[in-house]
């Protein structure tokens, strides 16, 4: 895997022609490494490309973004050369707000193209963020209650050194999670598939049914077990329901919502 | 490999970071690889710098270093430049 001169997009999974490009957005402070997980499980005419922002992985020591509106832009321009295709978006936690943010954009810019929205471990947009505010806490209090979400490898909290390098990238993704409020009058016009668990102390159904009312399209929510990280946890539930959805690609949007890895709860507004 | 060989031959360090690499798991084959694009993470990170500093001493691949320098051969410069400075050579 030789070093590439992209670094906004990691590729996954490369395909010579792909039927579609998923695009993923991992979680504050999360890697790449979750989305490639999956590669194995997703169809093969799907290529998968990861968005790197700064402050992560090699870009660790890039100036962070402190606003969404200039992090959005970037990202949306930085993504460009693969929105002119078919394409998804797959966003989890903190990555399903960008990935909205995006979609938006997106389906606005490249009319058609943008074929659907997963947002997943996401509250909705109408909902106020958690309290307290992670990013406020002391060092202290935000270490403990990073450790108490799981995600995060105990082994990492034993490297003082390491910690102190990775966690201000975490506190400031969790920052731009919880500042986020934007309501924005227009829904998108692409279907949105939602994921939550019930077993996820973050979010949940009630969190993420407002969803629906985020899109001018069919909005379904789906329940996948395994707590917040499901991404990581149960990677074969998730890729089932994007190899699903996905699959209509090529049809129209009505052939989804057999049930096949969840229980649909279709809303229609 | 073995930490008695000289660890400041840039083949020998090469290959031992490939080898290590491998052993983590990552798809590495030379030094124009990139650790990150192989599968590298914060744990992965955190195990290659703890088998750094076993066989070539502490502070042999400084964490800074291996995130913004994470092609396998700046990998290699990394731990030469540093091992060197620590005067440490393994055992």
């Amino acid at each position: 895997m030789a070093a590439t001169v992209d670094k906004w997009v990691m590729t996954l999974k490369a395909v010579a022609e792909p039927a579609s490009t998923l695009l993923c957005f991992p979680y504050a402070g999360g890697s790449p490494e979750t989305f490639r997980a999956w590669c194995g499980g997703i169809a093969d005419d799907v290529e998968v490309l990861c968005v790197i922002l700064p402050g992560r992985g090699r870009r660790l020591r890039e100036p962070r973004y402190e606003r969404w509106q200039p992090l959005v832009e970037d990202v949306f321009e930085a993504l460009s050369p693969h929105l002119n295709r078919r394409h998804a978006f797959y966003g989890h936690s903190f990555g399903g707000r960008l990935a909205y943010e995006l979609a938006r954009l997106a389906s606005a810019e490249y009319p058609g193209m943008t074929r659907r929205l997963f947002v997943s471990g996401c509250r909705s947009p109408d909902m106020p963020q958690r309290r307290p505010y992670m990013y406020q806490m002391t060092e202290s209090d935000f270490r403990g209650a990073v450790g108490k979400m799981g995600g995060t490898p105990a082994e990492l909290f034993e490297h003082e050194r390491l910690l102190r390098l990775l966690l201000p990238t975490v506190r400031s993704e969790i920052r731009l999670a919880e500042i986020w409020n934007h309501r924005h009058a227009a829904a998108v016009d692409v279907p949105i598939t939602a994921l939550y668990s019930p077993d996820d102390p973050i979010e949940s159904q009630q969190t993420m049914r407002g969803w629906r009312r985020f899109t001018k399209r069919h909005c379904e929510l789906l329940e996948v077990p395994g707590g917040h990280f499901f991404v990581d946890s149960h990677p074969e539930y998730v890729t089932e329901i994007v190899n699903t959805r996905l699959g209509s690609f090529n049809g129209d949007d009505r052939s989804f919502g057999s049930g096949s890895g969840g229980s649909p709860e279709d809303q229609r507004d | 490999m073995s930490e008695k060989e000289n660890p400041m031959v840039p083949e020998a360090l090469l290959a031992w970071v490939v080898d290590e690499c491998r052993k983590l798991g990552l798809r590495v084959s030379g030094g124009e690889d990139d650790f990150f694009e192989a599968g590298g993470t914060s744990l992965t990170a955190v195990k290659l710098i703890d088998r750094a500093e076993r066989d070539f001493g502490d502070d042999s691949l400084p964490p800074d270093e291996l995130f913004t320098e994470s092609r396998i051969a700046e990998i290699v410069a990394s731990i030469q430049r540093n091992s060197k400075r620590a005067g440490a050579v393994a055992d």
